[in-house]
């Protein structure tokens, strides 16, 4: 994976030292908090209910052993011994000292992290597919792009002030495990007729206020022109979008008013001016990028060996594991396997830094000494030997890190809501909570097959909640938490903003609502569909029947 | 009834104003103001000034058995922690 050189390294170190400096002029009273909050900001610290919240970024989901054990003492030595993976790939310390926090980064940088770009109106942190470069499927690796967007992005003097955030995800195969098109840009690999790699270049997406499925405006940009391209799309937005309303600012407002060939249009034009740019001219950076991504050395390994086909036999618990956890991997022997933060009855995307230490190692032996954060809070072994497979899940059970449910009805998104977040109007990790307690019976689980459920406590969306199968918002009623729900919402690749279902339902009654809606898929699927299949077959008029029937 | 709350400037903990005019981490020490509050929001504004608290803001409390108590959920999870 990617190793800093002296211009990374120096380039963090020297933040870090400024914000110590900031810090300090801030607790003597020389810096007055209109003054600091924008430099706190920048540098990934927010105030939230309870204490400074320190938001890190982890670049496109990718993290090694080393970096993952910083973290996990970052969060032992400044913070609670704890912390909470979100949908931006990043990790979130919840309860972090001002007069520490010079510290904390101190310690991020030496192992070439740091916590820039996870605020403010400048270009996030990019994410990427969490298979990336393991996936049968991939066209090529994300991660390659996603890295040279860092570069390029990290504090660029003109998009420095954007009208909004702007976030930018990579996925390298078209089934789209980024979800790209729910994105200010979302970048799809994909070759051309002649095998040339480039991107489907998408637009607009978002969630928030305002939902919005992202345009195609370019079916394919050769990989050469991706810096000029998106600069063209940046300086288009830059001076058209809007600055008058904060709600009305983000590039889907922009790309809605003007239309995607308007938009389109404008790109181009924008992109035949600096088609021989700098920008255009970046393959020995690119050459020397993907020079850290390459093949990893592999040895041979048996895709069915003794040990493995004998405990999946014996042990029921491990066999549900592998199904629900493991994914397939370009090469043969090996596997994707997929760590799930959601225990029944645990806090989505919560882990402790025993945990955090307990996985490092893991992957140190038994993954290449490489690790990924997902978009849906959980994390992955991407490079897995068939026969480690019980020696990892022994260890992963000692830690209660074995809840075999990826994409199951417990494995959901939510974000910290009401009870850490200065925005939320309701709480979402209870409802979370309470939602995987009601489905803790395994079996029935996998019965109800891939579910996912997304939550969020207010409009912002950071649960992601209208592109859940189900999705949960919290909304405030006169003192009270209600939860709206929306069905049949999608991220990946059929990406679809869920239908509103009917009035909200309160705190109380959320959980059974819920189970009165995939009650009524298990009646009426057919086949092997999935939730939103059935959903799609059928409309709401059933679901919603069910919902609100009176007890 | 209100109660005036903040952050405390170092380290990001909830404070509330007392009657003695400092600021306690137990929200059943707040003082309470049952008409109008301005005055001491303008008072507390000198440790804004400080650089000893951030945010100050009034919020709505009752009185119980144990003390002043917010309103709100939000306060209270202010006040208590985490729900979970």
């Amino acid at each position: 994976m990617y190793q800093y050189d002296q211009i990374d390294r120096n380039f963090v170190d020297e933040r870090v030292a400024q914000f110590r400096d900031q810090i300090a002029r801030r607790l003597s009273g020389e810096l007055t908090e209109e003054e600091f909050r924008p430099l706190r900001l920048t540098n990934g610290l927010y105030l939230q209910l309870h204490a400074y919240m320190l938001r890190i970024a982890i670049p496109y989901g990718t993290l090694n052993s080393r970096q993952l054990e910083t973290l996990a003492e970052i969060a032992r030595k400044y913070d609670r011994g704890y912390g909470h993976f979100t949908t931006r790939q990043n990790l979130q310390l919840n309860w972090i000292r001002l007069d520490q926090a010079g510290d904390a980064l101190a310690d991020l940088a030496d192992a070439d992290m740091h916590a820039l770009q996870t605020s403010g109106n400048c270009i996030r942190n990019v994410t990427a597919d969490h298979w990336a470069g393991v996936a049968p499927d991939e066209v090529a690796d994300p991660r390659v792009y996603a890295e040279l967007i860092r570069q390029w992005s990290s504090l660029h003097p003109e998009f420095s002030y954007l009208p909004r955030k702007f976030k930018i995800a990579v996925t390298g195969s078209p089934a789209d495990r980024a979800a790209t098109r729910v994105h200010d840009i979302g970048l799809v690999l994909k070759r051309d007729d002649a095998g040339q790699i480039g991107f489907e270049v998408i637009v607009g997406g978002g969630l928030g206020r305002t939902p919005m499925i992202g345009k195609t405006i370019r079916d394919f940009l050769p990989e050469a022109q991706l810096l000029p391209y998106l600069e063209a799309i940046l300086r288009v937005y830059n001076l058209a979008g809007r600055r008058d309303n904060m709600y009305k600012a983000r590039i889907k407002i922009l790309v809605h008013e003007i239309g995607t060939e308007e938009m389109s249009r404008r790109v181009e034009a924008e992109f035949a001016k600096n088609i021989d740019s700098v920008l255009a001219n970046v393959q020995d950076e690119v050459a020397r990028i993907a020079s850290y991504f390459t093949k990893l050395p592999y040895g041979p390994s048996d895709p069915n060996p003794e040990s493995y086909a004998l405990r999946r036999k014996s042990d029921p618990a491990f066999r549900r594991w592998v199904i629900s956890n493991t994914f397939p991997h370009k090469i043969a022997g090996y596997c994707i396997a997929e760590i799930s933060l959601k225990p029944t009855g645990g806090i989505p995307g919560d882990a402790t830094s025993a945990q955090m230490i307990a996985v490092a190692a893991l992957a140190r032996q038994y993954s290449h000494d490489e690790l990924r954060v997902t978009h849906t809070q959980n994390l992955v072994l991407p490079h897995v030997k068939m026969s480690d497979l019980p020696a990892i899940y022994d260890v992963l059970a000692a830690q209660k890190l074995d809840a075999p449910n990826v994409n199951k009805v417990g494995d959901i998104i939510a974000c910290p809501g009401l009870d850490y977040c200065a925005l939320a109007n309701a709480r979402s990790i209870p409802v979370a909570q309470r939602i995987s307690e009601r489905f803790a019976d395994v079996d029935r689980a996998h019965d109800l097959g891939e579910v996912k459920i997304k939550i969020s406590g207010c409009i912002n969306a950071c649960g992601h909640h209208h592109v859940g199968h189900i999705g949960l918002l919290g909304v405030d009623k006169n003192g009270e938490e209600f939860y709206q729900i929306t069905l049949g919402g999608s991220e990946a690749a059929d990406a679809t903003i869920g239908t509103l279902l009917g009035p909200a339902i309160s705190s109380d009654q959320i959980v059974d609502t819920v189970e009165k809606i995939l009650t009524a898929y298990a009646d009426l699927r057919q086949g092997n569909e999935r939730f939103l299949d059935t959903y799609r077959r059928l409309g709401a008029k059933p679901f919603k029947e069910r919902a609100y029937a009176a007890a | 009834m209100q109660s005036l709350t903040a952050n405390r400037l170092d380290d990001g903990a909830v404070v509330y104003r007392t009657k003695l005019e400092t600021w306690s981490r137990n929200v059943h020490d707040a003082a309470v103001f049952e008409n109008d509050a301005s005055a001491a929001l303008e008072e507390a504004g000198s440790d804004v000034i400080r650089a000893l608290v951030v945010g100050v803001e009034l919020i709505d409390v009752t009185m119980t058995d144990t003390g002043t108590t917010p309103v709100s959920l939000r306060e209270k999870i202010r006040a208590f922690g985490p729900t979970i």
